[in-house]
């Protein structure tokens, strides 16, 4: 006959045993199972407490920090991370002119947990979206920023525009122009050459000069009458620039580096190999739409 | 005065052996030698005992007020990860392996033995077992759903099996008997007093291996607490010690009023040792604890059992004076520290910055209240939650969060709440409930004097730690607290 089962019969053995197996069983689960899916995110480099500067963008040294091909593995040896792209170019709006920052777009492959009621990501316990923090140990590197793109895409193709620019003397600290002089001394229009391009760390050109014209600057000169001239400055000249830039729209505006918009009196940042200036844009000549 | 006629006196034997026993570890070399000298004190006790499975639970017993032999350090969520200056040790995630976790594990290896073998287990409280499955069930079922870093998290819920490991290895027979245990506690009492007197005549740690930090003191920066030093003795924080020191003090004070064989002054003075220990560390809520604790064993004997309490040692004149001295200059001691409760002259005020810290929680809890956010994980999440709004501006709204981040809730219930959420909580505060209702029927029935101070320290302990599990980051110590109710279940009381 069929003995009943008693549960007191139940012993060390039994319970042990049981969870003995459901952790065995998770710990596969959690450590030898693949994970749901790989996703490539593209975040940009930015250090949290320094956001209000410059965007918390890195230091150009540090920047370099973080090459292409980097791999994080887990204890079994699996890539849980790697840095498939970097992506650089000079941060503008640099509170000074000495500061050597760069914006920096890492794309990483990671291998997340996918939670499909949500249709969310999560890695290492952060969840995945755009705007969020998200900080990644690879290797020996610590790549720290703001995700920008969750999945990651190609970037679309950019309007390039043509602009008439001129090279103002400019405090470079305030970004106000002087009141009574528009020149500039000559070597910085020596240091300007036609066809220079500025790049990104991918080749890609970000601006390019078209032409240059260089002549001395007018002043304004008052007699002991009251009257007023504009003559030539002897020094100092004026450097009018016709350039081509990559620019992307965003809600029918045109911004180049991401962040500056082109609209006529603002300054353009050129970075260029000799000399770093910032035109202003006089006028907008053309826009080629991608 | 009580005379004991049942069980063989207090071993000074004993004492002494594990007082050489911890000794050696101050002068350790390495963690490799503190496994050598446990190994040497197993053979010592199993030489004393002649029995293994005694030794092993003596073992057992003798590492609860150390904590020994961290055999690495797999820093998986610290300090340094989180950016936090200050705390470059790991704050709250560490997988800790002692030599305890280690004597634990052994058990468990021979009960699979003795439950082949079918040796008698003492077996009375079937749902106490079920309640521990449970538990560790409920706990990896957690870790698993809920957990935001579940690699992590399943790492840590391997702990739970130990209750479950102790509950079913000290039911076995023979088990110990009080005096060993009042041995073993006394002689713990005395070495945490001697590392916390080192550390205060050098003003800093000592510098041995078996202090977990070794370069951490803590150091009380709040206005009213005047910047005083807080000794932590072999724990990494002056509270973990405070709370370890809530066992062994609670039972050294049944040692006061009576013999556990011969009248022992070191035994009787242990009392004492545990007193200076628990006031240095500046806990404020082990003192509390240890208020409700003593009342709770005052209300058995004096009132339930109505035991005229007596010293079982006669101080002399000179000798009250001392102690009266002592307990004055402690007092003293004492006193910023809770000026510093009541009132907070500052942001830092703890009253203000424990009331942050449960709204937070609080509202994390409602997002993750079935299954948690993982074990150890409250912490991280905290830190994921401050991560959003991005600045240390003093002036951003979420200011508590970014301050008082690397703090965890000041309550250990709720924070194992967050953690596990319904699933891993729920078994575990029945598990509590039950521990608790056992050994309140049993110190009811029992009858000789021994085990009913014996009892009543357990439970001064047991409502001690539960009374600073809900002011500090800390639950009660349940694999200790499960063997030592097993000891007290066994037949032999």
């Amino acid at each position: 006959m069929k003995k009943p089962f008693r549960w007191r019969k139940v012993g060390f053995i039994e319970y042990f045993g049981i969870v003995l197996f459901l952790l065995v069983a998770a710990f596969v689960y959690v450590y030898v199972s693949p994970k749901s899916s790989d996703i490539l995110v593209t975040l940009r480099v930015a250090e949290k407490d320094l956001i209000w500067l410059d965007n918390g963008s890195p230091r150009g040294i540090r920047a370099s920090t973080i090459k292409e091909g980097m791999k994080e593995v887990d204890v079994f040896g699996r890539v849980i991370a790697e840095v498939v792209k970097v992506r650089s170019f000079s941060q503008p709006q640099t509170e000074s002119v000495y500061l050597n920052k760069k914006t920096v777009y890492v794309t990483l492959r990671l291998r997340a947990q996918y939670n499909k009621q949500k249709k969310q990501y999560r890695f290492q316990g952060t969840v995945l979206q755009a705007s969020d923090w998200l900080r990644v140990t690879i290797q020996s590197t610590i790549v720290n920023g703001v995700l920008v793109m969750v999945p990651a895409k190609e970037s679309p193709p950019p309007y390039y525009v043509t602009l008439k620019t001129q090279v103002k003397l400019e405090n470079p600290f305030l970004y106000e122009p002087f009141n009574e002089t528009t020149g500039v001394d000559p070597y910085v229009a020596d240091a300007i050459t036609v066809g220079e391009k500025a790049t990104d760390s991918d080749g890609f050109v970000l601006a390019e000069v078209l032409e240059k014209t260089v002549r001395p600057a007018s002043i304004i000169v008052g007699d002991q009458y009251g009257n007023i001239f504009e003559r030539q400055h002897p020094r100092k000249v004026d450097i009018f620039l016709t350039i081509r830039v990559a620019a992307q729209e965003i809600d029918g505006q045109l911004y180049y580096l991401d962040t500056i918009p082109l609209q006529v009196n603002l300054p353009v940042p050129l970075f260029l190999k000799n000399i770093t200036v910032e035109p202003r844009i006089v006028e907008i000549v053309s826009v080629e739409s991608p | 005065m009580i005379e004991s006629t049942q069980m063989k006196p207090a071993s000074r034997t004993l004492i002494f052996a594990t007082l050489l026993f911890y000794g050696s570890l101050v002068i350790a070399p390495h963690k490799i030698a503190v496994f050598l000298f446990t190994f040497c004190y197993f053979f010592i006790l199993w030489r004393l005992m002649r029995h293994f499975r005694l030794a092993l639970m003596t073992l057992y017993l003798t590492l609860i007020p150390i904590l020994v032999g961290k055999l690495f350090d797999i820093d998986l969520i610290s300090g340094k990860e989180l950016g936090i200056p200050g705390r470059d040790f790991g704050i709250a995630a560490d997988i800790v392996i002692t030599i305890s976790d280690i004597t634990v594990a052994l058990m468990g290896v021979l009960l699979v033995g003795a439950s082949l073998r079918k040796e008698s287990f003492n077996r009375q409280y079937p749902f106490l077992e079920l309640i521990l499955f449970l538990y560790a069930v409920g706990t990896v079922v957690a870790t698993l759903m809920g957990s935001v870093r579940p690699d992590i998290s399943i790492v840590h819920s391997v702990f739970a099996l130990k209750p479950l490991i102790l509950y079913y290895f000290f039911s076995l027979q023979p088990t110990l008997r009080p005096a060993v245990v009042i041995s073993v506690f006394t002689a713990g009492l005395f070495f945490e007093l001697g590392i916390v007197m080192g550390q205060v005549l050098k003003g800093g740690s000592i510098g041995l291996v078996i202090e977990t930090i070794g370069n951490y003191i803590v150091i009380d920066r709040s206005l009213d607490a005047a910047g005083l030093l807080r000794y932590g003795g072999t724990y990494m924080h002056a509270n973990a010690l405070a709370h370890a020191m809530l066992i062994p003090f609670c039972f050294s004070v049944s040692a006061l009023f009576y013999s556990y064989g011969k009248k022992d002054r070191l035994i009787f003075s242990g009392f004492f040792a545990g007193l200076i220990v628990v006031i240095l560390t500046m806990s404020r809520s082990v003192w509390l604890s240890v208020v409700f604790g003593l009342s709770v064993f005052f209300i058995f004997t004096r009132f339930v059992w109505r035991y005229k309490l007596k010293l079982i040692i006669v101080l002399t004149l000179a000798q009250r004076s001392v102690l009266v001295g002592v307990i004055v200059v402690l007092g003293i001691l004492m006193m910023p520290r809770l000026v510093s409760t009541l009132y907070s002259g500052g942001l830092y005020g703890s009253i203000e910055t424990r009331s942050m810290l449960l709204k937070e929680y609080t509202q994390s809890l409602s997002t993750n209240l079935m299954a948690g956010v993982g074990l150890e994980m409250d912490v991280y999440m905290q830190y994921l939650r401050a991560s959003h709004f991005g600045s240390r501006n003093i002036d951003a709204p979420n200011r508590s969060v970014l301050l008082y981040f690397p703090e965890p809730v000041h309550n250990g219930f709720l924070r194992l709440l967050i953690q596990v959420g319904l699933i891993g909580a729920v078994p575990y505060y029945l598990l509590v409930f039950s521990l608790g209702y056992v050994l309140y029927r049993k110190l009811l029935r029992v009858t000789s004097v021994m085990h009913r101070f014996f009892g009543a320290s357990l439970m001064a302990a047991y409502i001690a730690m539960i009374v600073n599990g809900f002011m500090q980051p800390i639950l009660p110590d349940m694999p200790v607290l499960t063997a030592l109710v097993m000891i007290y279940l066994s037949d032999s009381v």
